[in-house]
């Protein structure tokens, strides 16, 4: 089932972890500038921050695997003043525009902080615009604040964990994370992590079905549809929130522990587990939605 | 066209779970292999012809479903494309030139599975099309759904279920003309819309 939606599921992945990325990195340049100069908080920056283009160009290319005619694509934003799907479509392209000139302006030598602070609003714009077009369905699982707590929580938690990647793999992080830079965002993730498992301790429940229940609108509703995948989205989010917690805790490990265990690659696995679980819970979030029909 | 708002009127005490409705549909509009866009279904579960009820107090009861015509139809906000657009005459379209193939008409309607995706090139159990020559052929990678029949309605005729139902417990007109049989209809039976909950008013009411 959770075939089928596989462009969706890398779409809205890669889209989270290039505006996360880009927006932890973006605050962390201006935080590093107070401390190291200019100069050298864009060069540790910078390298992420140019991967995001790369990351949502992907993503961008991922989703056109969704359309039954992609030829048409060009089409999508026709209808912004109602759709978020047009709204999401449209934000995407801005932020990649904008990341395309804040990036050769930045090759040139023009880092203007406005550009920067433009790509970033545009990145998150996509973001909650991609929430919306699935609480606005009204289904089971998606009608509710878990979406947005869902999207927003993994963009922040990638942009944390590549973020400290980047910096920790660039030499910076053990010197850095003296000071706190680094392991407050990392304690934020867990927070993050937290309140997202405790949404779905309230969500579960009501996914139940009911077929008991004998009425014209159970019959007909696209509702009881959603919640026969339940038990699948269940299994997915538990076993995506385990590898999440996992890896973040791995991550804070290495950073509070890293002065005793000098080890990059750790912290690259650990990253990889917080993305595997992400995908994970990314899976169940979209098999909510499975109809034979779809 | 602009004063006239359709409706389809459907009672569920006269219903016989025959199928003619959605053989006429997916005959009429030459809809490919496994597509329907009017189904009968029974209270008693997903299989043809269940009842309901504990043996032996068992009852069979039907609903046929299709496009519910909504007046503010969530699929038309949806549709990144404006490929799902309202006539003014209260019919929900939808353009297969410009459909894109998203699904997110599927996704924001509120009805189980009114729409069908046509993931494939169409194929048809004839090598030939029937029903009508005016019907709109179908696309790969687009969705489509009941039409209630516009081709036919512009031509001054009423859908293909309207016209084959054998106890006539469908109905179909003008809501707008206050002497028309479905204005009568409603105004003389109880009657009920499928999901009002969700404010999309939809267009096809039933007589309980």
């Amino acid at each position: 089932m959770i075939r089928k939606e596989w462009s969706l599921i890398v779409n809205s992945l890669m889209v989270q972890l290039a505006a996360g990325m880009y927006t932890c990195l973006a605050v962390y340049r201006v935080i590093l500038e107070q401390q190291i100069g200019r100069e050298a908080a864009i060069t540790l920056t910078d390298p992420g921050m140019v991967m995001a283009g790369p990351i949502l160009l992907f993503g961008m290319v991922a989703s056109l695997f969704h359309l039954g005619n992609p030829a048409r694509a060009y089409r999508s934003v026709t209808n912004i003043w109602t759709s978020w799907l047009s709204r999401e479509i449209f934000f995407t392209g801005v932020f990649f525009v904008l990341w395309f000139v804040t990036h050769v302006m930045g090759i040139n030598g023009h880092n203007h902080f406005l550009m920067t602070f433009l790509t970033v609003v545009a990145g998150l714009s996509a973001v909650v615009s991609m929430a919306s077009i699935y609480y606005s369905t009204g289904k089971p699982g998606w009608a509710s604040q878990n979406t947005y707590t869902d999207f927003l929580g993994t963009t922040v938690i990638f942009g944390i964990v590549s973020a400290t990647v980047i910096l920790y793999t660039r030499g910076a992080a053990l010197e850095y994370s003296k000071n706190g830079l680094l392991i407050a965002p990392a304690i934020l993730a867990v927070f993050i992590l937290l309140i997202r498992c405790m949404e779905q301790i309230n969500l579960m429940p009501s996914l139940t079905i009911d077929d008991n229940v004998l009425s014209l609108d159970n019959l007909v509703s696209a509702e009881p549809m959603a919640k026969k995948s339940a038990g699948m989205y269940k299994s997915l989010t538990l076993w995506g929130m385990t590898c999440s917690s996992i890896g973040i805790c791995l991550v804070l490990f290495m950073l509070i522990a890293g002065h005793l265990i000098r080890g990059g690659l750790i912290i690259i696995v650990s990253a990889l587990v917080v993305f595997m679980g992400e995908f994970l819970v990314r899976s169940g979030f979209y098999s909510l939605g499975q109809n034979e029909n779809k | 066209m602009a004063d006239k708002k359709y409706v389809m009127v459907i009672d569920l005490k006269l219903c016989i779970g025959c199928h003619t409705c959605a053989i006429a549909c997916k005959q009429g509009n030459n809809l490919p292999n496994e597509v329907w866009w009017n189904r009968v279904m029974t209270f008693g579960g997903p299989t043809m012809d269940t009842p309901h009820g504990v043996f032996p107090n068992l009852k069979m009861s039907f609903l046929t479903l299709n496009c519910q015509h909504c007046d503010d139809p969530p699929c038309v906000k949806a549709c990144p494309a404006e490929a799902t657009y309202k006539r003014e005459d209260g019919l929900v379209m939808q353009d297969y030139d410009t459909c894109l193939g998203c699904r997110m008409c599927i996704m924001a309607c509120p009805y189980n599975d009114v729409r069908t995706y046509n993931e494939n090139h169409p194929q048809y159990y004839l090598d030939f099309p029937v029903g009508d020559q005016s019907a709109k052929e179908q696309q790969k990678g687009t969705v489509s759904k009941c039409t209630f029949c516009y081709h036919r309605l512009d031509a001054g005729l009423s859908p293909n279920c309207i016209e084959v139902c054998p106890v006539r417990a469908r109905s179909f007109g003008d809501i707008a003309d206050s002497d028309s049989d479905v204005s009568k209809l409603l105004e003389a039976r109880t009657h009920t819309q499928l999901l009002a909950d969700k404010g999309t008013k939809p267009s096809v009411f039933y007589l309980i």
